[in-house]
């Protein structure tokens, strides 16, 4: 199948690789390599190219480096996965920069950019978190419908992990759907709010095909998940670390993930010593891909040039 | 004997084969299953195997390096299920957290469990904003080569990670309170200077278990009768 286009979205325009603890990290360009760079961190089961739409309103300003995650988009799949090396990743990126850098993170990555901040506050000038604020108090994990995780011990619930890990080499790669449409079918099914033509595109870029049909890039392990002692209530405390300003954005629509409840948000970020605020209307939980001007908007507004 | 944990063979070296309850050890952060005291061959019971956790001795080292606790201990639970049958496991240090781990998450199969002092013991703390080990991402790379310095040859310098890993008191406890009785290394809190880990403390009181002769041959022949008894 040719390359997927869509009239709004701009590809990167260069790739580089960088290498992180083993692991080949893709990393996707747009802008003047001279301009004062900004790192970009997708979320889970994304990928970099996600920023597309986003990246031609600030492409004109800012050197933009977005990250394909490990198990994710282009970069190497790996035989384990924990948040703690994404967020070394993030800092690998950094110092791969000759320059402070600002931070920009969706998601899952808007949490680690947080802790890459707190971590490297050297290399960082000011962050936006896209609603990357952690899981409501009971987690992400808890599905309607199936079984209730709260009525079990930690100690039975390690064992369901343990259970997994038994079969986890058994699951190479995922079962190949039969055409695009049906990967699109899926994705739709877990983000209704996302509409096409971009869910096409999105899916194309993060879908290959073979012999067999479609199937996902990202590695079927990190669904795998991994088991700790994190506690949803454990993420604010160690925002007190971070020095740089953030931007805190939210969507205005309620979401398959987010936006969190408005106390349980604003008791979270009370960590932040330095904390600006926005919500953008008519976006749910992919502010950059449903409202990509109003999101670019609010960023060229915080970001110093 | 060769096991695969995800895309990555893991060794279970078997030290002795018999029959009767079989014995499982779990070593400490940057050491293998081949470094055990002889000692372990007067086990009571049958058979004698040593796991060399993920990035130690002979098995494998993930690509990517990210390790935690529990990747060891789904190492641990692969062994289990390999050797098939209730059985007794000594960790010491990283390996005792994981046998505390692995006796509270199949308690129908570990019939009694042993923990001992040693490298990986402690982690970081209990909280995430307790005092931590490191400062920033340099600081976090010192600790590493550090940590890792006296680490026996061959081990993946990244396994270090799980030594800056918290030990939530909680945590610990929900595995306490569902394993059998355990056997605490009494040296751990024989130092004045240097107290329990708080996550020991509270597995000792929940688990209602006791403490461990000091010398290792007699705290092995306890925790035979342990497991003869379960």
């Amino acid at each position: 199948m040719s390359e997927k286009t869509h009239p709004d979205a701009v590809a990167p325009e260069r790739s580089r690789t960088i290498e992180s603890n083993g692991a080949k990290l893709c990393l996707h360009e747009w802008g003047d390599p001279k301009a004062p760079p900004v790192v970009l961190a997708h979320g889970m089961f994304d990928h970099s190219r996600g920023f597309d739409l986003l990246a031609p309103h600030l492409a004109e300003h800012y050197c933009l480096i977005a990250i394909d995650a490990r198990g994710h988009g282009d970069s190497d799949w790996c035989d384990s996965y924990v948040w703690g090396m994404d967020v070394l990743d993030v800092v690998n990126v950094l110092r791969s920069i000759d320059r402070p850098a600002h931070l920009v993170g969706h998601s899952k990555g808007g949490g680690q950019i947080m802790e890459a901040a707190a971590m490297a506050p050297e290399r960082v000038r000011q962050v936006v978190n896209m609603d990357g604020f952690g899981p409501p108090d009971e987690g992400f994990f808890q599905r309607p419908g199936g079984p209730d995780l709260n009525a079990l011990t930690i100690a039975e619930r390690c064992a369901i992990y343990l259970d997994r890990r038994r079969t986890a080499s058994a699951r190479e790669s995922w079962r190949p759907y039969e055409s695009l449409d049906d990967l699109v079918r899926r994705r739709r099914e877990q983000n209704p709010l996302l509409e096409d033509p971009w869910l096409s595109y999105f899916v194309f870029h993060g879908a290959r095909e073979d012999e067999d049909g479609w199937r996902w890039k990202s590695d079927p392990h990190i669904a795998g998940g991994g088991f700790g002692p994190f506690k949803p209530e454990w993420i604010a405390p160690g925002w007190r670390r971070l020095q740089a300003p953030l931007l805190a954005m939210i969507g205005s629509l309620p979401d398959t993930w987010g936006p969190l409840p408005e106390e349980l948000l604003d008791g979270r970020l009370e960590n932040v010593e330095h904390l600006s605020r926005a919500t953008v209307e008519g976006a749910g939980h992919f502010i950059h891909m449903q409202q990509p001007v109003a999101a670019a908007g609010l960023m060229l507004d915080f970001l110093d040039r | 004997m060769q096991l695969l944990h995800g895309r990555v063979p893991i060794e279970l070296h078997t030290l002795r084969s018999a029959k009767g309850p079989s014995l499982l050890l779990l070593h400490e952060l940057g050491s293998n299953g081949k470094k055990w005291p002889a000692d372990v061959l007067s086990w009571s019971g049958g058979s004698v195997y040593a796991l060399d956790f993920t990035g130690h001795g002979r098995s494998g080292h993930p690509r990517g390096g990210a390790y935690h606790p529990e990747y060891f201990l789904a190492d641990a639970d692969l062994a289990l299920e390999r050797i098939g049958e209730p059985c007794a496991v000594v960790g010491a240090g990283i390996g005792a957290y994981v046998a505390l781990l692995l006796a509270g998450s199949r308690p129908d199969f570990i019939g009694a469990a042993l923990l001992l002092a040693g490298e990986g013991l402690r982690g970081v703390g209990s909280r995430p904003d307790d005092e931590i080990a490191f400062e920033g991402i340099e600081g976090f790379d010192r600790f590493i080569a550090r940590t890792s310095m006296n680490y026996v040859a061959g081990t993946d310098p990244l396994v270090a990670q799980c030594a800056c890993d918290m030990r939530p008191v909680d945590y610990a406890s929900s595995f306490a309170e569902s394993a059998r009785p355990m056997l605490f290394d009494e040296r751990v809190d024989a130092d004045p200077d240097r107290p329990p880990p708080a996550w020991w403390q509270v597995a000792l009181e929940k688990n209602r278990g006791s403490r461990a002769p000091e010398a290792f041959s007699a705290a092995l022949e306890a925790l035979g009768s342990l497991a003869a008894e379960a």
